[in-house]
Parts: structure tokens; C-alpha cells; sequence
């Protein structure tokens, strides 16, 4: 017990001394640019998805059912004082539809569409050195889908990146 | 039968045997003898009958020359052959008689020769006398009559029939004594040769009856000599190792009476200890009391400690739901600065600076969610834990509980320890006092013991004798089987060779 009270006392002085540290050290430069990456799970594989291309991560939000001819749509949340509709990634990137999504993105655009999926993992910063063009995909045992561009390296695996843009021009290409 | 004749029996058998056959040839030898030397003599009478009638012829030729020679002469001298023989010749005449009694026939004829010499000797005295007288003339003239002649005639005639009788008799003895001979010989061969035939035909079956009797004995014998040997032999090796057990079973029995000795110093010594059990016994009784009441008091603890560890767990859920409020806390804390940061992006140079704070609070919200997931680790592992101590306690106060009636037990078995302990040293002195009984009575067997085994000795130097009178016994038999069957006795002997 004395073991696990001193282990929970050294983790709250690290997280103190990092809290500390990151009003000590310089902006990132330029050259070392990050970007921002959401690692999610969609069915059992690992994907992430760029920050960049989202407006907005939510949780345990409400979707309304809406009768529609697209299966993947799972129905309409409203957010931010806003409707948008939500799909399924699972059921987009041809997985079998999810059983119940807890998580939402919203794309970001002048017409916002939301995303659910089932896991959220983390939020990851990387520098543009990790990540990986399709040549070197080509080489690896990831599987290649249907709206993935490129790979990064996070914590030793590569994942791949989904591309909310591809995505969103799919389901407005299918509407039209 | 003859079989189970006794050996005197069959040799008197024998004996009388030849005893008898001897006495019937010497019987019929003798009377065959006495038949032939009757014979003989009657035929010695026959030449005596027939010597007597060739003399009164020969003396009445003799009477009749001399009267011839003195008429023709004159002279005296030559009447000395008359003078001899008619003085002779009578008594000739009457031994003949005498000889011829038996036979009526010869004895008329001597009858008729005696008057024919008498007549003729009347005839020679009358012309002897006429020539005497000194008339030869007369004398001449008488003898030259027919008288003198037929009388001579007649005499020869007679003579000559008696002469024929007797030897028409001796030929007839001579058949008789030759016969009488005959007779006696077969009888002494035949008799001899009978006699020989049965005497053998006796003494063989005699022979091989006793043989076989004497055989079959002494095959007896020899069987019963080597069954009597290979018993002495079985019984000098049974009595040799009767007598190794014997002294074996003194070793053993000096060692059981050791034994015996040492188990009655060591029923002594449990006597002591048994005592002092039981003293041991009560005041383990009166310590069992006392632990009993801690016991109890333990299990009061145990349940306070129960009540506790159950508070605890409680304590521990309310822990856990909070720890729930401040992981979700964390996690809407995270999706703030996911958000914050995406709205930085979007913004100017104070966005990025606000995205570099976003990004510290996005870190320090997941520190505070990791660290929420190990305080919940470490709870469940406090509940786990809790559970375990409770189940554990709660086994422990079962196993109290356990304890409390096995001390009850204990109480109760130290109670019959010590009746137990009581009843085991009155054992341990009956067992000393019977110990010593027995190491008594070991002493008295180990004598008897010894005794018979002075006795196991004698009787292996009465079995040595007894073999050697085996062997001498078997070694008499062959040499008697050696005498009455050489043979079989040589078989037997190659067979006991080769036995050996």
C-alpha cells in the first residue's frame, strides 16, 4: 500500500514538474512543425485523423434517428446551435456498421457533417518527419482502403490517416 | 508248499530222501547178492556131485584093473589099486548119498549104483579069490563072462545119468546165478543212477528253494540296510541341523531374555513417563481452559475486524464513484482541449500561443485520466484486497470457531489422556510384572533348551552309529548275496558302484 502511495506521490510530482515545464521552454519552431492527430479505432483497426480537417471531437452526444435511403447516416445532432447529420465511419470505410458510437467529429466546412466511431484514443502531436507517403505504405502490411491518405508513426506503428475531405466528397457526391 | 519249509526242514527232507533210495538199493543188493551166492554154492554142490560120480567110476576102474592085473599075474602087488578103491569107493558111494538128498531121482540111482558095486566088487572078490585060490582058470573063465561087463555097463549107464542130471542142474544155476547177477547189477545201477537223478533233482530244488529264500532275505536285507542307511543319513542331517537350530534358538532365546530385561527396565521407565503424562495431562487441561477463553476473545476481534474491512469496502465504492465523476471530469477536460486547440488552429498568433495552453491542459487532462485509471486500479486492487481479507476472515473466524470446539475437544481429550494414562501405567507395571515373569520362564526354556540340545548331540553320534551299522549291515548283506547268488551279487554290486 505504502508502495502505491509513493507511486501515485511521484506521478503527481511529474505532472506538476511537466505543467511547470511547458511555461519554461520556447514555442516549436518552424522547422520542427507539429500536427495535431486524433488516434481513433474504427472496427478493431487503428486510424488517425488530422485535426486539421475537424472542427470539432464529441462525446455521448444525442443523435437523432432520421428515415433515410443512406444507410450509413445514422441521424441528425445538434451542435454548437447547429444541425448536422452523422454518419457512420465504420459503415463509410466499408466495416460492418458499429453498434453504438459514442464518439462524434464534426468536418470541418461550410456544410458541417458529423462522424461517429466507437473508440477514441488519444490526441497526438507529430512532426511532419513521421509521416509517411503512400510509396512507403505500399511496403507495409497495412491494409489499403477507401478514403486513407498516407500513414504516420505513432508510438512505433503505423496507422492510417483518413481523409475527412475524401470522405465528405463521397457523401456529397452520393447526394447529388 | 515247499517254499515254506524251514531250512532244517528242507535238508532233513533231502536226507531222508537219499536215506531211503540207499536203503532200497542195499535191500534189493543184498537179497540179489544172497540169491547169487546161493546159487553159487549150489553150483559149487553140483561140481562136488559130479567130482564124486567121476571117482566111483574112476575107483571101480581102479578095483576092476587091479583084479585083472592080479588073475593075469598073480603077483599081490597088483591088487593094491583094487584093495584102494573098493574100500574107496564106498565111501564115496555114501557122500554121494549124502550129496544127493534133495534129489529123489539121484538118490535111486545111487540106490541102483550101490548094488551094481556091490555086485561087481562080489564079482572081483570071486575071481580074486579063485586066483587066490590058485584056479586063474576059473577066475579067467569069470571075467570073461558077460556079468562083469553088463554089470560095469549098467554102473557106467547109471553114472552117466547122474553125471547128466547134475549137469543139466548146474547149467541151470548157472542161468540162475548169471540172472541173480544181472538183476543185482541193474538194481545197483539203475538204483544208483535213480538213486543219483533224485538226489540231484532234491538238492537242486533244495538249492534253489534256500537260494531263493535266502536271496529274497538278503535282498530284504540290503533294501532295508540302505533304506535303514539313507534314514540314518536323513537323521544325521536332520539332527545336525536340529542341533544348529537348537543353538540358534538359544542365541535367540539369551537375546529374548536381553529383550525381556530391557522391556521391563523400559515398562519401568513408561510407568515414570506416564505419570508425569498425566500430571502433564491436567495441567494441559487447565492451559486448554485459558486458551479457550482467548479463542473467544479472538473471535470478538475477528468480527470487529469483519465489521471494519466491510466499512472499508464501502468506503472504497464511494471512492470509486468519485473517481468516476473525475475521470469523466478528465475526459470532458480532454475533449475541451482537443476543441480549443482545433479552435487555435484557426486563429492568429494569440490562437497558437491559446493552443499551446489548450495542448498543456489536453496533457494534463490525460495525466489526470491516467492517474484516475491507477487510483482505480489501485481501489479495485483495496477491494480485492478488502474482499479477500474479509473471506479470509471470515474463514479464519469459521476456523476459530473450529479451534474453540477443537480446544473443547482437546479439553475433553486431555481428559481422557489422563484416565488414559492412568489405565497406561497400571499396563506398564502388569506389563513390567509379566515381563519378569516371562524373562523367568525364558531362563527356564533357555536350560531346556540347552538340555536338548545336549540331547540333539547324542542323538547325531547315535545316528553316526546307526549309519555305520548301515553300512556294515549292507556290506554283510552283499557278502552273503556273494555266497548264495554270485551273479545277481556282482549285479548288485555294479549297481551299488555305480550308485556310489
Amino acid at each position: 500500500m505504502s508502495a502505491n502511495g509513493s507511486r501515485v506521490g511521484a506521478t503527481a510530482a511529474a505532472l506538476r514538474s511537466l505543467f511547470d515545464e511547458s511555461f519554461t521552454v520556447a514555442a516549436v519552431s518552424k522547422q520542427d512543425r507539429l500536427e495535431g492527430l486524433l488516434a481513433i479505432r474504427v472496427g478493431a483497426d487503428p486510424y488517425v485523423l488530422c485535426l486539421s480537417e475537424i472542427a470539432g471531437l464529441y462525446a455521448d452526444r444525442r443523435v437523432v434517428g432520421v428515415p433515410s435511403p443512406v444507410p450509413q447516416l445514422l441521424g441528425i445532432v445538434g451542435l454548437r446551435g447547429m444541425l448536422a447529420p452523422v454518419y457512420d465511419l465504420a459503415a463509410l470505410l466499408h466495416y460492418p456498421p458499429a453498434a453504438s458510437p459514442r464518439w462524434v467529429v464534426l468536418a470541418g466546412g461550410p456544410q458541417p457533417v458529423g462522424f461517429a466511431f466507437e473508440s477514441f484514443e488519444a490526441h497526438v502531436q507529430v512532426v511532419d518527419a513521421l509521416l509517411v507517403n503512400d510509396a512507403e505504405r505500399a511496403g507495409s502490411a497495412v491494409t489499403t482502403r477507401q478514403h486513407v491518405r498516407g500513414n504516420v508513426r505513432v508510438a512505433g506503428a503505423l496507422r492510417p490517416i483518413i481523409h475527412i475531405a475524401s470522405v465528405v466528397e463521397t457523401i456529397r457526391n452520393n447526394h447529388s | 508248499m515247499i517254499d515254506n519249509w524251514t531250512f532244517g526242514k528242507k535238508i532233513a527232507a533231502g536226507f531222508a530222501l537219499s536215506f531211503v533210495l540207499l536203503l532200497a538199493i542195499g535191500t534189493v543188493s543184498y537179497r540179489s547178492i544172497g540169491k547169487l551166492t546161493g546159487t553159487s554154492q549150489w553150483v559149487t554142490h553140483t561140481h562136488e556131485v559130479l567130482e564124486h560120480v567121476a571117482a566111483v567110476l574112476s575107483l571101480m576102474k581102479d578095483a576092476e584093473t587091479g583084479q585083472r592085473g592080479y588073475i593075469i599075474t598073480g603077483d599081490g602087488a597088483f591088487l593094491e589099486p583094487y584093495n584102494s578103491g573098493s574100500g574107496e569107493v564106498l565111501n564115496v558111494i555114501k557122500e554121494l548119498r549124502k550129496l544127493t538128498e534133495d534129489n529123489a531121482n539121484q538118490q535111486k540111482r545111487v540106490d541102483v549104483a550101490e548094488r551094481l558095486i556091490a555086485a561087481k566088487l562080489a564079482e572081483l572078490e570071486q575071481t580074486i579069490d579063485l586066483r587066490r585060490a590058485g584056479d586063474p582058470e576059473g577066475a579067467v573063465k569069470i571075467v570073461r563072462g558077460a556079468d562083469g561087463k553088463r554089470i560095469m555097463d549098467d554102473l557106467r549107464r547109471i553114472l552117466d545119468q547122474m553125471d547128466a542130471e547134475e549137469r543139466g542142474l548146474l547149467q541151470q544155476r548157472d542161468q540162475e546165478g548169471a540172472a541173480a547177477a544181472s538183476s543185482a547189477n541193474s538194481v545197483i545201477i539203475f538204483g544208483t543212477l535213480l538213486c543219483l537223478l533224485l538226489v540231484t533233482v532234491a538238492g537242486a530244488l533244495i538249492t534253489r528253494s534256500l537260494s531263493r529264500q535266502i536271496g529274497s532275505s538278503v535282498g530284504q536285507i540290503q533294501s532295508s540296510s540302505s533304506e535303514l542307511q539313507a534314514a540314518a543319513n536323513q537323521q544325521a542331517t536332520a539332527t545336525k541341523e536340529q542341533a544348529t537350530a537348537m543353538s540358534e534358538i538359544s542365541t535367540t532365546i539369551s537375546e529374548l531374555l536381553a529383550t525381556s530385561r530391557q522391556i521391563a527396565e523400559s515398562a519401568q521407565r513408561v510407568a515414570q513417563i506416564a505419570g508425569q503424562t498425566a500430571i502433564a495431562a491436567r495441567s494441559g487441561d487447565a492451559t486448554v481452559s485459558t486458551a479457550h477463553d482467548s479463542i473467544a476473545t479472538i473471535r470478538r476481534q475477528v468480527d470487529l475486524i469483519v465489521n471494519h474491512m466491510l466499512e472499508l469496502g464501502k468506503k472504497s465504492q464511494q471512492i470509486g464513484a468519485v473517481l468516476d465523476i473525475v475521470a469523466e471530469l478528465a475526459e470532458q477536460t480532454n475533449i475541451l482541449a482537443i476543441n480549443a486547440t482545433i479552435e487555435a488552429a484557426g486563429a492568429s498568433e494569440a490562437g497558437k500561443r491559446f493552443a499551446v495552453v489548450a495542448e498543456e491542459i489536453r496533457k494534463l487532462a490525460d495525466r489526470v485520466a491516467g492517474s484516475t485509471k491507477e487510483i482505480r486500479g489501485l481501489i479495485e486492487d483495496v477491494r480485492s484486497s478488502v474482499n479477500t481479507t474479509i473471506m479470509t476472515t471470515e474463514g479464519g473466524s469459521k476456523s476459530v470457531d473450529a479451534g474453540a470446539s477443537q480446544f473443547s475437544q482437546v479439553a475433553a481429550a486431555f481428559g481422557e489422556i489422563a484416565g488414559l494414562v492412568g489405565t497406561t501405567t497400571e499396563a506398564a507395571r502388569e506389563i513390567e510384572l509379566s515381563t519378569k515373569q516371562q524373562a523367568t520362564a525364558v531362563e527356564q526354556v533357555n536350560v531346556a533348551i540347552t538340555s536338548a540340545a545336549q540331547a540333539t548331540k547324542e542323538t547325531e553320534v547315535s545316528s553316526g552309529q546307526t549309519l555305520q551299522t548301515a553300512v556294515e549291515l549292507g556290506g554283510l548283506s552283499r557278502a552273503l548275496l556273494r555266497i548264495v547268488r554270485p551273479q545277481e551279487a556282482h549285479a548288485v554290486f555294479a549297481t551299488h558302484a555305480s550308485a556310489e
